[in-house]
C-alpha cells in the first residue's frame, strides 16, 4: 500500500476530514492529500505526478464544488500526461447525491473506477481495495 | 320592361289598324260607304260592310255629252248574276225607272248587300256617271265622274295608288317593328303570336274595306277574311296559353280557353267547307247561338271564382268567344260589318292586354318566388357564414370588380358599402402585414404565389383579429385569368387559445425546471451534511470503542447539524416564497430601503473599513414589492461585503433610475468579481456557488434575487471582472 497516493478534492472540510480519518487506517497520513479546491488538487496531483511517476493515485472527488464541479476536474485529469486511470491510477467520484443521474454519468465517464455515497467507512475502503 | 314595349306595340298595332280604316274611309274620296270599282269599261260595285241592315236601293245615273241622249242607259247591265234580288231604279229620258236585274228576292224585302259581289255599268260612250245609293229618305251620291273618253276610268288608278302605298307603308313599318320585337324579344311564341296578330290586322282593315283585294276575284273578301281572322285569333291563343303557364294559379282557366278554342274551330267549318250561303247560315246559327249563351254563362262563373287571374282570364275567354261569335253574326247580316271590323280590331288589343295583364301578373309571381328562395338561400349563407367566422369574396378579373359577404365586412370592420371598396378592406390591415397583403393582392393572378396566407386586421376600436384566407383562380380557355373567389376566416380565437397553450406550457417548462433544480440541489445539499453527521456518528463510535475521543468530531458534528438546519430553513423560505403568487407593490421610497439595509450591515461593514453609498434621488415613489426589495438590497450588501477583495476595504454603490418606464437599479462593488466566463450559466441557479471562498455562502441569495425580479417582471444582470468588482443591473418596469 505505500505506493498508493490518495488525493482529496472536496468543498466540505467535515467531509475531508472524515474521509481522511477512514483512508488513514488503510494509507499513511503522508500519503494523504486532502484539498477544499479542485484546481488546487489538481495542480498537487500534477506536481506529485512528475516527482514520482510510478506513484499510484487514488482520487476522491466531489461533484458540487464552487470553483469547478467534480466533473470538470475529471477531464483536467484526463488530459494530464502520466496518469493511467485504465491502468494503475483510480478515480472515485464522492459525493452526497443519490440522484441516480450522477451515478449514471459516473458509469459513463471511461477514466471513473466507481462512485462512492458520502459517509466514506472503514467498509466501503475495504470493499474498493478489493 | 320587354314586356311593357311589347304591349305597346300591339297597342300601336291595332290603333294604327282601326286609324287606317277612319282615315279612309273618312278623309277619302268616296263619302259614303260604298265602293265602286273601276276596270277597264266596267264598274264594280261592291257593297261595303255595315250595309247590311235597312233597305237600301242602288242609283246609278250616267251623264252623257249629251243630256238628251239617254239611249246609253240602255247598256248597263249586270253580267254577274247575284243571288239575290235588288231594287234598281235608273233615269231613262229623265223619268226614273225601276227594273230588277237578276237580283233575287230576300224575305222581308231587304236587300242582303252581304253577297252581292258587283255589278257592272257598261258605258259606251262620253259623259258623266253617277252612282246614287238610296238610304231612305235621303240619296247619297257616291261616286261622279266625268267619262271623257269611252272606256277610260282614270279615277280607280289613282285610287288604287294610294291605297296600295298606304298599304305597303303600314306594312314596311309593322315589319321593322316586328324586326325589332325579334331582337328584344326572346319569346318566339309571343312574337309569332304578334307576327299573326298583325298580319290579321292588315288583311280585315284592307280587305274589309275592299281597298286593296289582292284575291277578289278568286274568293270571297268576306269570307276569306272572317276565316284568316279567326285563325289567327285561335292561333295566339293557342300560342299564348303554354307561355302564360294558367294551370299553376287557376286550373280552370286552361280547360276555358280550350273549350274557347273549340268553339272557334267549330265556328270556322262552315266557312271551310259550306260556301254556299244558306248552310252556312244554318250551321252558324246552330253553333254559335248555344255557345253564346253557354260561354256567358261561363263567364260569368269565371268572375265569380275570385281565383287569382280569374279577371283577366275572364276578360281573354269572354272577348275572344264575342269576338268569334260577332264575327259570325256580322257576316249572316245581324249587323253593320263596317263597325264590326273595328270592333275585331279593338277586341283584339284588349285581349291581347288581358294576356299580357296575365303574363305580367304570372311573371312578378314567379319573381317574387324566385326572390323570396333566393333571399332564404342569402340568409343561410350569411348566418352560417356569420357562425363559422368565414366571408367569401369573388372579384371579376378582367374589370377588378368586386363582391364580397356581409360577413366580410363585420371580419374587417369595415361599414357596408355597395360596391364594396377593396381599399377599405386593405386600410384595415395591421400595419406590419399591409405590405404583404399589398404586394399579394397585386399579383392575384400570378400562378405562382401560394393562395394562402394569414395576417391580422385592425378594427376601429384596436382589437387586432387573426385572419386566415384563401382563394382560387379560375382561368379561360386561353390560360387568361378570369376570376378570383376565396374565403377569409376569423381565426382569432384559434390563435389566442395556442398563444395561452404556448404561454402555458412555457411557464410549465419553467416551473419543471425550477423543480428539478430543486430536487437536484435537495439530493445534493441536503444530504450532505446529513452524510457528514452519519460519518462523524461513525467515528465517534470507533473512536468510542477505542477510548480516544476527543471534542473534534463532536464539534464538527454539532456544525454539520446546524448546516443542515440552515438548509431546512433556506428551503421553507423557498417553499413558502413559490405559494406566494400574487405579490402586492406599494409605493416605495429606494433611499429607505438603502437606509434600513446598511442599518443591520452597518457594524460588519465599519469592521471591514467598507464605505457603502447609495442614489436614488432619480427615482422619487416607485410602486415595488417591498418585501422583495428588501431582501435585494440585503443580499446584495451582503455579498459584496462578503465577497470583497482581503485587505482591500469595500467601496459598494447603490444606485437607480427611471428610464421610459423602467427602473433601473445598480448595485456595484469592488469585490473578487466573478469569472463569468465559467460561471455565467450558474449564477442565478439554486444552491450554486462560483467562489471559492464558498464556505459562508449558502447559494440562496442570487437565486431568490432572481426569482424575486422575475416576479416583478423584471430583468438582472450582471457585469464583473475578477479582482476588479462586480455590478448587478435590475431593470424592473413601474
Amino acid at each position: 500500500m505505500n505506493d498508493i497516493t490518495v488525493i482529496l478534492a472536496d468543498d466540505d472540510e467535515i467531509n475531508n476530514y472524515l474521509s481522511v480519518s477512514v483512508i488513514g487506517e488503510f494509507v499513511a497520513a503522508g500519503q494523504i492529500f486532502a484539498f477544499t479546491s479542485p484546481g488546487q488538487a489538481v495542480r498537487e496531483a500534477k506536481s506529485i505526478c512528475a516527482d514520482q511517476p510510478s506513484k499510484r493515485f487514488v482520487f476522491f472527488i466531489d461533484i458540487n464544488m464552487p470553483e469547478f464541479s467534480g466533473w470538470e476536474m475529471v477531464r483536467q485529469l484526463q488530459s494530464q500526461p502520466g496518469f493511467d486511470f485504465n491502468g494503475k491510477d483510480r478515480i472515485y467520484i464522492l459525493s452526497s447525491s443519490i440522484n441516480p443521474a450522477d451515478r449514471v454519468t459516473a458509469v459513463n465517464e471511461i477514466s471513473v473506477t466507481g462512485f462512492v455515497e458520502k459517509p466514506l467507512t472503514i467498509g466501503m475502503m475495504e470493499g474498493l481495495l478489493k | 320592361m320587354q314586356r311593357i314595349f311589347i304591349l305597346f306595340f300591339f297597342l300601336v298595332t291595332g290603333l294604327q289598324a282601326m286609324a287606317y280604316e277612319i282615315f279612309v274611309d273618312r278623309k277619302g274620296t268616296l263619302q259614303a260607304d260604298y265602293i265602286i270599282r273601276h276596270s277597264d269599261s266596267l264598274f264594280y260595285y261592291t257593297s261595303r260592310p255595315g250595309l247590311s241592315s235597312g233597305n237600301h236601293v242602288v242609283w246609278i245615273r250616267i251623264l252623257v255629252d249629251n243630256p238628251n241622249d239617254r239611249s246609253q242607259f240602255k247598256y248597263i247591265s249586270f253580267d254577274n248574276p247575284v243571288i239575290y234580288k235588288a231594287d234598281f231604279y235608273y233615269y231613262e229620258d229623265t223619268v226614273l225607272k225601276h227594273d230588277q236585274y237578276g237580283f233575287g228576292y230576300k224575305q222581308k224585302s231587304k236587300l242582303q248587300v252581304t253577297n252581292i259581289d258587283e255589278f257592272r255599268v257598261n258605258v259606251p260612250g262620253r259623259g258623266k256617271v253617277e252612282v246614287f245609293v238610296r238610304m231612305e229618305p235621303r240619296y247619297i251620291s257616291v261616286y261622279s265622274y266625268e267619262i271623257k273618253q269611252l272606256g277610260e276610268m282614270i279615277m280607280w288608278k289613282d285610287r288604287k295608288f294610294y291605297a296600295t302605298f298606304v298599304f305597303i307603308f303600314f306594312v314596311a313599318i309593322l315589319l321593322f317593328f316586328s324586326v325589332f320585337l325579334m331582337r328584344i324579344f326572346p319569346e318566339r311564341k309571343l312574337f309569332l303570336a304578334y307576327i299573326l296578330f298583325l298580319v290579321t290586322t292588315i288583311f280585315t282593315s284592307t280587305g274589309m274595306t275592299g281597298y286593296y283585294r289582292p284575291f277578289a276575284d278568286l274568293v270571297n273578301p268576306i269570307q276569306l277574311t272572317e276565316i284568316f281572322a279567326t285563325i289567327s285569333l285561335m292561333s295566339c291563343l293557342y300560342l299564348l296559353r303554354p307561355y302564360f303557364k294558367l294551370r299553376e294559379s287557376f286550373p280552370r282557366a286552361n280547360k276555358l280557353l280550350n273549350y274557347t278554342l273549340a268553339y272557334m274551330a267549330l265556328s270556322l267549318l262552315p266557312q271551310l267547307f259550306f260556301f254556299s250561303y244558306q248552310t252556312d247560315f244554318f250551321v252558324k246559327h246552330f253553333v254559335f247561338i248555344p255557345c253564346m249563351i253557354i260561354f256567358t254563362g261561363l263567364t260569368f262563373f269565371l268572375v265569380s271564382q275570385k281565383a287569382r287571374y280569374s279577371i283577366p282570364v275572364a276578360v281573354v275567354f269572354f272577348m275572344s268567344t264575342i269576338t268569334s261569335v260577332t264575327l259570325n253574326i256580322a257576316f249572316l247580316g245581324y249587323i253593320r260589318l263596317g263597325y264590326w271590323v273595328q270592333y275585331y280590331q279593338f277586341s283584339l288589343v284588349i285581349i291581347m292586354v288581358a294576356l299580357f295583364l296575365i303574363a305580367f301578373l304570372q311573371s312578378r309571381d314567379k319573381q317574387v318566388v324566385e326572390m323570396a328562395a333566393a333571399s332564404l338561400s342569402k340568409l343561410i349563407i350569411d348566418k352560417t357564414q356569420m357562425l363559422a367566422k368565414i366571408g367569401s369574396w369573388y372579384m371579376d378579373l378582367p374589370t377588378n370588380k368586386l363582391w364580397v359577404s356581409d360577413e366580410m365586412y363585420s371580419i374587417y370592420g369595415v361599414e357596408k358599402k355597395n360596391p364594396p371598396d377593396v381599399n377599405a378592406f386593405i386600410d384595415k390591415v395591421h400595419e406590419d402585414d399591409k405590405e404583404r397583403i399589398i404586394k399579394v393582392w397585386s399579383a392575384l393572378a400570378d400562378k405562382v404565389q401560394d393562395p394562402r396566407m394569414e395576417y391580422r386586421v385592425r378594427h376601429t376600436d384596436g382589437s387586432i383579429r387573426h385572419i386566415s384566407a384563401s382563394w382560387v383562380i379560375s382561368y379561360n380557355e386561353h390560360g387568361g385569368a378570369k376570376r378570383a373567389t376565396g374565403y377569409v376566416q376569423d381565426i382569432t380565437e384559434r390563435v389566442l387559445a395556442e398563444e395561452e397553450k404556448s404561454a402555458i406550457s412555457s411557464e410549465l417548462i419553467q416551473r419543471n425546471q425550477v423543480l428539478e433544480e430543486f430536487s437536484y440541489s435537495v439530493s445534493h445539499n441536503l444530504r450532505s451534511p446529513l452524510a457528514n453527521i452519519l460519518g462523524l456518528c461513525d467515528m465517534i463510535e470507533r473512536k468510542m470503542k477505542d477510548g480516544k475521543l476527543d471534542l473534534v468530531p463532536v464539534k464538527m458534528l454539532t456544525d454539520s447539524s446546524r448546516r443542515l438546519d440552515s438548509i431546512l430553513r433556506d428551503l421553507n423560505t423557498l417553499l413558502n416564497y413559490d405559494k406566494k403568487l400574487n405579490v402586492l407593490k406599494t409605493p416605495l421610497q429606494l433611499d429607505e430601503v438603502a437606509k434600513e439595509t446598511w442599518e443591520i450591515y452597518r457594524e460588519k461593514c465599519e469592521f471591514l473599513g467598507g464605505q457603502f453609498t447609495w442614489d436614488f434621488n432619480g427615482t422619487g415613489l416607485v410602486h415595488l414589492v417591498k418585501p422583495y426589495m428588501d431582501n435585494i438590497f440585503q443580499n446584495m450588501l451582503s455579498n459584496s461585503l462578503k465577497y470583497s477583495r482581503p485587505g482591500i476595504p469595500p467601496v459598494i454603490h447603490f444606485s437607480g433610475r427611471l428610464n421610459e418606464g423602467m427602473l433601473q437599479l445598480e448595485f456595484r462593488d469592488n469585490g473578487l468579481g466573478i469569472d463569468l466566463d465559467a460561471n455565467r450559466s450558474k449564477l442565478f441557479g439554486l444552491y450554486q456557488r462560483f467562489n471559492p471562498k464558498a464556505a459562508e455562502g449558502n447559494g440562496l441569495g442570487l437565486y431568490l434575487i432572481r426569482l424575486q425580479v422575475e416576479k416583478m417582471k423584471g430583468q438582472i444582470d450582471v457585469k464583473s471582472d475578477l479582482n476588479a468588482g462586480t455590478t448587478f443591473v435590475i431593470n424592473i418596469p413601474v
